[in-house]
């Protein structure tokens, strides 16, 4: 990690997680923007690849900027920091490309922590989201109007994966139910996140094409 | 002759007297008879505006057929499947068609006064006149519904941004003194609250899996062990939203209790449930002091207050260095 854009409206969350983005990856250089005309117009002029974004700004929804960074660095990693977990505020931000989130209430250490995780691949997932991601994989299904089925679609382990998520069993314990490393359950969640991405991206498309946009 | 009017003359009167005297009479007559059975649509307006205020959709479709009856006598009423081609008297006054109106479908009625009588254009209009105040009640319950939803919202995004900041601020600005935790239970509070502003229950296993998330993670910061066992066979049960937030804020102090008194290496929390009651028990272990001397602090007390709000109660025990709080709340 070299460079790092920090989208927080509001100065002590900006310091703190500036603070902890430091602290996961020492050396680290942290853009800090206010606003979502700010970060638009920082990714033309410095290349990130990690960005940690608040939802509600003063002038927008971080998702437009997620949307962005995704279409123009996709190995960016794109966290949202929030200070709320239900999928009503987190779900379209996963779809705009998120990697996973921070609740920013957390002990500082505890967020440090959780940052490492989603850079290395092993984001959280409450159960609320769990939920709503098995009714969106579940809906894909029988629809299945997505047309690339085969980068959509769960896998049975990942299905099963969401389904304990969504009992609200944690990593550790979904690992010992699995008979699997903690670690192969994060590739899972991992997986999964992406699957959305490219579910919602490819439903765009497809909608743009229908309406005859392209 | 006898009285003295020629042919013509004769079958004009009698024409004219039947024309003018008897069929009017007979007409008043018929309606005094029967006309006095069917109800005016004054009397029908309380039951009309309780089909509007119904909920479910069966039921309103009942309640309205209840009322179609008491209107109209008919012999038969079915409910039609086309919305199109509705319009009032057929068959010559064997039948009405009523229109539907919202998710109530369109009907026919047959045999108008238990067959006694046919349809008339009169009860057509009466019908329609029925449909439309009931479209008018019903599009005033619906915007009423949007307006208590855009309100809900509101409330949602102020509690959301104003608090919410105001909280994280706090907590950034305590860091790591031992305030912030009740920051952070405050800031939880706050996410419980907002979403209980929510209209819709929640199935009682949903409420379950936010719970043991939440101690699960909140566990793994402290670095105690969380046991959480649950029945297998869990009540198709749902939990209205102020339920739902009253028990989670109660669950919620009883980890932050135990982490916060006793630094435990593990936390076991039972939960069982059948449709009457739901019962929680959470045990832990670390530096148990006897309850009987425990002081009922701020925790303990808002604990007691939700639990008594909600019918249930709260018993605290120890023993073998461990304390066991149990939990128990009637679901009905």
């Amino acid at each position: 990690m070299k460079t790092a854009l920090l989208l927080e409206d509001m100065p002590e969350s900006q310091d703190i997680l500036r603070e902890i983005a430091q602290t996961a990856f020492p050396g680290i250089r942290v853009h800090c923007v206010a606003d979502v005309a700010g970060a638009l117009s920082s990714l033309h002029r410095y290349e990130f690849d990690l960005a940690l974004i608040d939802l509600s700004l003063p002038d927008g929804n971080g998702t437009r900027v997620m949307e962005a960074i995704s279409e123009r660095y996709p190995n960016c990693i794109i966290v949202v920091a929030t200070i709320f977990d239900d999928d009503a505020h987190l779900f379209p931000a996963l779809r705009a490309g998120a990697q996973g989130y921070l609740l920013k209430d957390q002990v500082p250490e505890q967020l440090v922590k959780q940052l490492h995780g989603i850079s290395e691949g092993h984001p959280p997932l409450s159960p609320s989201v769990a939920r709503r991601l098995l009714d969106h994989f579940r809906e894909g299904n029988e629809r299945d109007t997505v047309g690339t089925a085969g980068n959509t679609l769960l896998t049975p382990r990942e299905r099963e994966v969401l389904v304990q998520l969504a009992r609200g069993i944690s990593i550790a314990d979904i690992g010992t139910v699995m008979d699997i490393s903690r670690h192969t359950v994060g590739d899972h969640v991992k997986s999964i996140y992406r699957k959305l991405n490219i579910s919602s991206r490819a439903e765009a498309a497809l909608q743009a094409k229908n309406m005859g946009l392209v | 002759m006898a009285v003295g009017l020629g042919q013509i003359a004769s079958t004009s009167t009698s024409l004219l007297v039947m024309g003018w005297l008897y069929f009017p009479f007979r007409q008043w007559l018929w309606q005094r008879i029967v006309d006095k059975h069917s109800p005016g649509l004054e009397s029908l307006l309380p039951e009309l505006s309780g089909v509007a205020f119904t909920v479910s959709t069966s039921e309103q479709q009942t309640r309205w057929e209840a009322l179609l009856r008491n209107a109209f006598d008919p012999l038969e009423i079915a409910p039609l499947k086309t919305k199109e081609g509705v319009t009032g008297v057929r068959d010559e006054g064997l039948s009405l068609q009523v229109p539907g109106c919202g998710r109530i479908p369109a009907y026919e009625l047959r045999y108008a006064g238990h067959g006694k009588r046919l349809f008339s254009t009169r009860d057509a209009k009466f019908a329609t006149s029925m449909c439309q105040l009931l479209e008018q009640i019903m599009s005033g319950r619906t915007s009423y519904e949007r307006g208590v939803e855009q309100e809900r919202m509101r409330i949602g995004r102020d509690l959301h941004d104003n608090i919410g900041a105001r909280l994280l601020k706090l907590i950034h600005h305590l860091r790591d003194s031992p305030n912030a935790e009740i920051a952070r239970d405050a800031m939880k509070d706050l996410r419980t609250a907002i979403a209980a502003i929510d209209s819709h229950p929640v199935p009682l296993k949903n409420a379950l899996a936010d719970w043991r998330a939440e101690a699960g993670s909140r566990c793994e910061v402290a670095n105690c062990r969380l046991e959480w066992c649950q029945t297998e066979a869990l009540p198709a049960i749902e939990l209205i939203p102020r339920v739902k937030a009253m028990l989670e804020s109660v669950m919620r102090e009883t980890i932050t209790n135990a982490l916060k008194h006793a630094a435990p290496s593990r936390i076991y929390v039972g939960m069982t449930a059948d449709s009457m009651h739901l019962c929680a028990c959470v045990v832990n272990d670390g530096n148990i002091a006897d309850p009987l001397v425990w002081k009922d602090g701020y925790g303990l007390r808002n604990m007691r207050g939700r639990l008594n709000e909600l019918g249930g109660s709260l018993i605290i025990t120890s023993d073998n260095n461990e304390v066991r709080l149990t939990i128990e709340v009637p679901l009905t």
